[in-house]
């Protein structure tokens, strides 16, 4: 396990603090590079690849964009290609990543917005493949990027990059520098949250979107992902309904203020049946309600750090509690 | 954790094999009694033990407290006198079903004997727990109808026992009105698994082709005693809304450790807080109903008191569910007793109980994950992916 948290300056300053964060514990830098209004970064970790960008005002960062955006986008692929088509959008254009292929598309990403001034705390954390990133924007008011690979149900077999996941909070067709929560779904026209790569004959695209509703406009792949936490707390809606909606809702409990740290599930939709994949081991989910933000909480000798999803004031509450120590 | 699986030869028959069961596995017999006279009206053909030095034709008392005037007869033995098969002689009085019951007379010594008596059995028991230090009360009452044609057990838990009022007024048992959760078995052979510590006991019973399920005892609790001293499960598969016989099929004749369900009781969410009928009851300061859904549909939920992940909306992401895709294999989920009205709370877990997808599996199905053991029931007489449970065999 390692951790990191300071401050950074703005978005920029942030990336290159993370940059850093992993090249000091493991990953191999494949490019780090000026690009517009950001910076363009590409990182290794065995066979994951992950292509991350900074913008800061900028309007054209990715494919589907709508307007200005600040922050942090990202997704994986299954290689890196310093050549890769695409001008300005070749950082998310790598071998195998999420989306169509074809010489028009660039691929999909994923978001983490409003970033627009100094970054009052960042918390970073990573284990063997993992990675959870979780930005103040500003005070009070957070944002995630992530990835790693899911502690996958019975015998991972089948690809060995089966359970590879990258994701931040939205995609990044609209309200792209909005509070969303991470983990979660939402209306395909909005993009996704996270992609999940799954081998199936059935997806050619062999990423899974998480999102409530396969969009239009072409920001989702072929088929749905599963998410743990529902877009909205309160809805009853089975479009919403992550793995842990009842859960959640039920959280804190009125008896000893309970608030379990729930695993953080993922799935996919085939043409033909549901798949439980596994769970992201790094993280468990709750509710904000129930802790401090920053808590640290053992056990079981493992120290979890629970952090607001969006904000302590967010109508839905969501934590995230990440892995400290092991 | 015990297990145990064997026929019963009816329903009352059951309830003698579980009350052996339980007091073998740190339960206490508080009450074992029938509304009838004692008589015995059946006595098993095979003896518990054998005994020796037996002859053809010999005549046994039997010899049990408060019983007397009951006798059965050496049809057959072995090589050495010792029992084979017996038969009922004289019924007696007083008696009380039981196995491992002595006898004395005849040419032989050792031979035990296990027989069923008239009336309806009451069975009140006390879990000690893990540790012998607990006091866990439950409650079964058999009932029938040969009109109806149903042979059943009605369920209840405690607070505590007193030998001086009778079994619906026992401190703190669930109320008579609105009924309290059933178990609808048949007066005829079915194959039974038990699964107990001192904790908590499951039945599971196959009546014919459908299958019952009871859970009596705690869950375990995500919190401490000082928080929640008595988490409670009583949970069978009705409360007799439809009616009693195990043939029912709708959504009122469900498992309570799965889908407790009382649709069609109640057709608005408001209607269930004031008549708290289901299949499920919790002890939480007061008995509480557990159910998911009313107006008898999947979409409309309570969300009152439910059981994850059984509660979903329209059981989303868990109705369509397949095995692990690489090996076939199964994941367990536990099943999460929890609410979030009046107020939120997350109580627990069932003890031994778990989803599992009816994904290419069928029931009592033997699954071994993670070195143990886990017998597949199905939701009484449904077959799709979402109606079937596990439960941990040890």
């Amino acid at each position: 396990m390692a951790y990191e948290t300071g401050s950074a300056t703005g978005v920029n300053d942030l990336i290159g603090k993370l940059k850093t964060f992993l090249e000091t514990n493991g990953y191999t830098i494949n490019s780090f590079t000026a690009i517009k209004t950001g910076y363009r970064l590409h990182v290794q970790k065995g066979d994951l690849y992950i292509n991350i960008r900074s913008a800061f005002n900028e309007t054209y960062v990715a494919q589907n964009q709508s307007s200005a955006f600040w922050g942090i986008a990202l997704n994986g692929s299954t290689g890196y290609d310093a050549g890769a088509p695409g001008g300005d959008l070749a950082w998310h254009n790598q071998p195998g990543r999420p989306g169509p292929t074809g010489t028009s598309q660039y691929g999909f990403v994923s978001v983490a917005g409003g970033m627009t001034a100094a970054i009052p705390s960042y918390y970073f954390f990573l284990d063997t493949d993992g990675f959870v990133a979780c930005i103040e924007i500003s005070t009070g008011v957070f944002r995630w990027i992530y990835w790693g690979k899911l502690t996958m149900f019975g015998n991972a077999g089948g690809n060995a990059l089966d359970g590879f996941f990258t994701g931040a909070v939205i995609g990044p067709y609209s309200y792209l520098n909005e509070p969303y929560n991470p983990f979660s779904n939402t209306s395909g026209d909005y993009g996704v949250c996270f992609f999940l790569y799954f081998n199936v004959p059935e997806n050619t695209q062999k990423w899974f979107s998480a999102v409530n509703a396969l969009g239009g406009y072409g920001r989702t792949t072929g088929l749905i992902a599963y998410t743990p936490f529902s877009n909205s707390l309160m809805a009853n809606n089975e479009n919403y309904a992550g793995y842990l909606h009842n859960l959640i809702r039920s959280i804190p409990g009125n008896l000893g203020n309970l608030s379990p740290l729930l695993p953080c599930f993922m799935g996919v939709a085939t043409p033909t049946r549901d798949t439980l994949l596994g769970h992201f081991d790094m993280v468990r989910l709750t509710r904000i309600a129930g802790f401090t933000t920053g808590q640290e909480v053992s056990l079981g000798g493992k120290t979890w750090k629970v952090l607001p999803a969006i904000s302590r004031t967010d109508v839905n509450g969501y934590a995230v509690a990440v892995k400290k120590v092991a | 954790m015990a297990h145990q699986t064997g026929t019963a030869d009816n329903y009352k028959h059951l309830l003698t094999k579980l009350r052996k069961f339980i007091t073998a596995n740190n339960w206490v017999s508080q009450r074992w009694q029938t509304s009838g006279t004692g008589a015995i009206i059946k006595v098993q053909s095979a003896p518990n033990e054998a005994g020796s030095g037996y002859a053809v034709n010999d005549v046994l008392n039997v010899v049990q407290t408060g019983g007397s005037g009951a006798t059965v007869r050496v049809l057959t033995i072995g090589g050495g006198g010792n029992v084979l098969t017996l038969e009922l002689v004289a019924a007696g009085s007083g008696y009380m079903a039981d196995s491992g019951v002595t006898t004395s007379g005849g040419t032989g010594t050792g031979c035990t004997i296990e027989f069923e008596v008239n009336g309806e059995y009451e069975l009140i028991a006390k879990g000690t727990g893990l540790e012998s230090s607990d006091e866990i009360y439950i409650g079964i009452k058999t009932f029938s109808s040969d009109v109806g044609d149903y042979y059943n057990w009605l369920l209840s838990g405690f607070l505590g026992f007193n030998s001086d009022l009778e079994f619906n007024n026992q401190p703190g048992g669930i109320a008579v009105t609105p009924e309290r959760p059933r178990l609808s078995l048949f007066n005829d052979t079915m194959k039974y698994w038990f699964i107990g510590d001192g904790r908590r006991v499951i039945v599971v019973a196959k009546v014919s082709t459908v299958y019952e399920a009871a859970y009596l005892g705690l869950l375990n609790p995500y919190l401490p005693p000082s928080s929640m001293p008595y988490p409670l499960v009583i949970a069978g598969t009705h409360t007799g809304y439809s009616g009693e016989r195990w043939s029912i099929q709708n959504a009122s004749h469900s498992l309570g450790i799965m889908v407790p369900n009382c649709c069609n009781t109640s057709s608005t969410e408001s209607d269930i807080l004031a008549n708290p009928r289901s299949s499920c009851r919790f002890w939480n300061g007061e008995w509480h109903g557990i159910q998911h859904n009313y107006n008898n549909t999947g979409s409309y939920q309570t969300d009152w008191k439910a059981l994850w992940p059984y509660c979903r909306y329209n059981h989303a992401r868990f109705n369509n569910l397949r095995s692990n895709i690489n090996d076939g294999t199964y994941t367990l989920l536990p099943v999460i007793l929890h609410m979030n009205s009046p107020s939120p709370n997350i109580f627990g877990e069932l003890d031994g109980v778990f989803f599992i997808t009816g994904f290419n599996n069928a029931a009592e199905n033997i699954h071994t994950i993670g070195g143990k053991d886990y017998l597949v029931v199905p939701n009484v007489y449904r077959s799709g992916i979402f109606d079937y449970c596990a439960v941990r065999l040890s």
